[in-house]
């Protein structure tokens, strides 16, 4: 299995899509952060003191796993399928599977190498605006880099942040490969991968407002659970109104990904890889 | 493409060992359409076994059911004793194989891809510039497979099959896209390997080169098996005799107290004749006997083509078992 971890995690970082998404999320952190400076110095008082607090400690610290987390859902999403779906456009499962390795390895094999890649995206993505907030605050705005440090009540929050971040985004990399394994097609599992994204927010935001059991629907929700992981506040403060509770949103995350996940399994072991005939 | 003698590696065979391959009663169903029925046959080691079949008949299913990438409805794979299906890495250990057209990551060097391999195959990295010599790549290895040529890419295809020196080597048209030269170069070297005592299943529409290099034959036709055996028995069993003698009425009094001879022509002074290896001596001595003029007598050879022909076109017009008799005579004369 080890094996097949470090075969598949080096296709994984050789493969150009992945390198891609990775540079794509600094990119936008750059510009976020760009953005950020800039609405810090000529915004309206109350917009540039919120600007101010996330370009300081801590808040630069939630932001920047925050926007990790926002990229990665969409970017991670479709390296996953592409990653899977690669397997069945260009036939190379039957390049590993007639090596004897069992189907649920080579599956396994995979989550195990895209969950190293989120791993990777969310620290790269998080480390630029990390690095570079404080000293752009400190240069630009006149602040101190750190506001009031408390590392003691920090510490945990500081470790769990990015463990949070990299659980959050499970959840988008196991949906999108279990509908590339189900359907063998990139666009569909990327399609509708993004389109929960983009929806089950505004659907629990929805489902609530109509009250009574409508409102106990969202709670099963994987995406908008998955997105409560990281949208909770790592330094204190309130919860986002109408968002989970982390310890649910941890559970109904782990719920799902283990049923898709053996499911997934199931699938691919009992189905035929196809071979198109040239003959 | 450098061709030497190879040596595979192989099982210890000893006088109990089990057949390098076996397959026992394969069936392969998509939803109601049989693909493959009920396919047996065993392949001993040094052995090279040609599997034919016109487009459909099978051939491809049944070496991805070989490798698990199918899921046979009914049978058995064992290679070299090990059931293929419950013990899937222990049993295709023994395997390497080139399936259909090569696949390879495209994104990754010739070297990468069969890295690849070596690792899941847990086998020395040294091997993998000797299977890219033997195939000629050398030279490419640090290029992307995505600008290679077909040629190029299956022989890449090759070397990736022979890179852990397997037991059994199934290779599934290993001439495809290969130029005249690369052709006549792969063609050798599977020559080469089959001397060396490499145990091959070879599949391929060219029917020359599997008589040149096959030591027996499986032909299917939509899903059955139609014809198997040693090469040599099967084409000399079905040999053909023409027989031009001007004394017809005569000859014809003489076959019809001979129930072993088959007539398959006749036309004025020419018969054309199926006689059992075994009865061709006694056959000579009767028309001596019986003293009937031979103008020519003369043995007809068949090519594999031909067998192939008669037995597959058969089996596609047959309704009933006089019928495909008479037709696969009738194609046997071409």
């Amino acid at each position: 299995m080890l094996q097949a971890v470090a075969v598949e995690w080096f296709k994984l970082r050789r493969l150009r899509l992945f390198r891609a998404s990775v540079l794509l999320g600094i990119a936008l952190s750059l510009f976020w952060l760009a953005f950020a400076l800039w609405m810090a110095q000529r915004g309206a008082p109350a917009v540039r003191e919120q600007f101010v607090e996330r370009l300081t400690f801590p808040g630069a610290y939630e932001q920047a796993f925050s926007l990790a987390a926002s990229f990665g859902e969409t970017f991670l999403a479709i390296v996953a399928a592409t990653f899977v779906a690669n397997e069945y456009s260009w036939g190379t499962w039957r390049l590993i599977l007639p090596t004897g390795l069992p189907r649920w390895q080579a599956l396994g094999a995979k989550l195990l190498a895209l969950l190293a890649g989120t791993v990777v995206f969310v620290l790269a993505t998080a480390f630029v605006p990390l690095s570079a907030a404080p000293l752009l605050a400190a240069l630009w705005l006149d602040r101190p880099a750190l506001v009031a440090p408390d590392m003691e009540e920090w510490l945990v929050a500081v470790l769990l942040l990015p463990v949070r971040t990299v659980g959050s985004l499970v959840a988008p990399v196991v949906l999108a490969l279990a509908l590339t394994v189900w359907t063998r097609s990139q666009s569909v599992a990327v399609g509708i991968t993004i389109g929960l994204v983009l929806t089950e927010g505004v659907l629990a935001a929805l489902l609530q407002g109509l009250g009574g059991w409508w409102a106990k629907i969202p709670r099963f929700f994987y995406l908008w659970n998955a997105e409560a992981i990281a949208r909770t506040p790592a330094f204190g403060g309130a919860v986002p109104p109408g968002m989970p509770p982390l310890g649910q949103a941890v559970l109904v995350v782990l719920c799902w990904t283990l049923v898709l996940a053996t499911l997934t399994v199931w699938w691919f072991e009992h189905r035929d890889i196809e071979v198109r005939s040239s003959s | 493409m450098r061709v030497t003698s190879v040596h595979a590696r192989q099982a210890p065979i000893s006088a109990a060992s089990p057949p390098v391959l076996e397959v026992r009663s394969l069936t392969k169903r998509y939803s109601r359409r049989v693909v493959l029925r009920d396919l047996s046959f065993t392949l001993e080691p040094g052995q090279v076994l040609g599997l034919l079949g016109p487009n459909g008949a099978g051939k491809t299913t049944a070496i991805c059911a070989l490798l698990g990438l199918v899921r046979p409805d009914a049978g058995q794979v064992l290679i070299l004793g090990i059931d293929a299906r419950r013990a899937p890495q222990a049993a295709l250990r023994h395997v390497g194989a080139l399936v259909e057209s090569p696949t390879f990551y495209p994104y990754l060097s010739g070297w990468e891809n069969l890295a690849i391999l070596a690792r899941l195959r847990r086998v020395p990295e040294r091997q993998i510039a000797t299977s890219l010599d033997r195939v000629g790549l050398t030279q490419a290895a640090q290029q992307r497979v995505g600008t290679y040529s077909l040629g190029m890419r299956q022989r890449l295809a090759i070397a990736a099959a022979i890179l852990h020196e397997p037991a059994l080597l199934i290779l599934d048209e290993p001439t495809n896209g290969l130029d005249p030269q690369g052709i006549v170069e792969v063609r050798e070297l599977v020559r080469s390997l089959a001397a060396g005592g490499q145990t091959i299943l070879l599949c391929s529409h060219v029917l020359a080169e599997v008589q040149q290099t096959c030591s027996h034959v499986l032909i299917l036709a939509r899903g059955e098996t139609v014809a198997t055996g040693a090469l040599a028995d099967l084409l000399t069993s079905n040999r053909t005799f023409r027989l031009r003698t001007p004394d017809r009425e005569r000859l014809r009094a003489v076959l019809q107290q001979l129930s072993w001879v088959q007539v398959l022509e006749e036309n004025d002074e020419l018969v054309r004749l199926r006689i059992p290896p075994d009865r061709q001596e006694a056959f000579s001595r009767l028309l001596v006997e019986h003293a009937i003029p031979v103008l020519e007598l003369c043995r007809e050879e068949t090519t594999l083509e031909q067998f192939f022909l008669a037995m597959t076109e058969a089996d596609a017009s047959a309704s009933g078992e006089p019928t495909r008799r008479r037709s696969i005579w009738s194609r046997l004369r071409g």
